[in-house]
């Protein structure tokens, strides 16, 4: 199944999320490995790996249903609104949208959160992503 | 045919808080096990400091599993270890997650949701 890459290209192709992160070798600061890399400058996104993952089956479908966390994270500036704003479009851009995952039909998407996850050196955000999905005929 | 001939609600009720909480205590403790075998294994303390607690809300019943340093509250400690443990399961910026809690509890919905009902 292949979520990262679709749960990737929901992130980084949005415009208007896209302007709320920085950049990275070209292209919005969207890392689907953890930790980011160590040149990777804020405000950026992690997601990688999933936090729940079971079986979505009934009599004559399989399926799979999956847990992501969407970790955000800006600068600690004394001012949480970038990354706010940059969880709350994660929000937007995962709840009740029927994500295209390969061989996959989705059937439920939601997203909960953003809760807090403050570091010293990072103000966070998470939103975690559910998935419900079956496989699809075709594949 | 039978026929109700005493009907004490309070007495039923109490039955059906009896019996909610027992099944609540029974799928926290399981899923707090759960949570303890999936607990990163370094010093093996944080899978000691897992535990849960049921508490009475209004007219509901809560299940929270978390840490027993400071508050059980779950992702909302911030004391002590349980602070800790709440970067482990969310990751930070130069930190990996490694979610322990969640999965023992999303992973084994069914398993919970059975205890629960069992009473």
């Amino acid at each position: 199944m292949d979520l990262t890459p679709a749960v990737y290209s929901r992130l980084a192709g949005d415009a208007e999320l896209a302007a709320l992160l920085a950049t990275y070798k070209g292209a919005p600061a969207v890392f689907t490995s953890d930790p980011a890399p160590e040149d990777a400058a804020l405000p950026y996104i992690v997601t990688a790996g999933q936090v729940g993952d079971t079986a979505f089956d009934t009599k004559t479908t399989r399926g799979r249903d999956v847990r992501r966390d969407v970790r955000c994270y800006a600068a600690a500036t004394g001012s949480a609104v970038t990354v706010e704003a940059i969880a709350e479009r994660v929000r937007v851009l995962f709840h009740r949208h029927k994500l295209a995952v390969s061989g996959m039909e989705t059937w439920i998407a939601e997203a909960s959160g953003p809760i807090e996850a403050d570091g010293d050196e990072a103000y966070g955000r998470i939103v975690t992503v559910r998935l419900a999905m079956i496989e699809s005929s075709e594949s | 045919m039978s026929a109700v001939k005493e009907w004490n609600q309070q007495k039923i009720l109490a039955e059906v808080s009896g019996r909610l909480l027992n099944g609540m205590d029974r799928a926290c403790s399981f899923a707090a096990e759960q949570a303890r075998a999936k607990a990163r294994r370094r010093t093996g303390k944080m899978a000691e400091l897992v535990d849960y607690e049921v508490v009475p809300v209004g007219d509901d019943v809560e299940g929270r599993i978390g840490s027993n340093m400071g508050s059980v509250s779950g992702l909302g400690a911030n004391t002590g270890e349980a602070f800790y443990w709440y970067f482990i399961e969310l990751g930070t910026k130069r930190m990996p997650a490694y979610p322990f809690v969640r999965p023992a509890v999303y992973d084994n919905a069914e398993e919970i949701v059975r205890l629960i009902g069992e009473g």
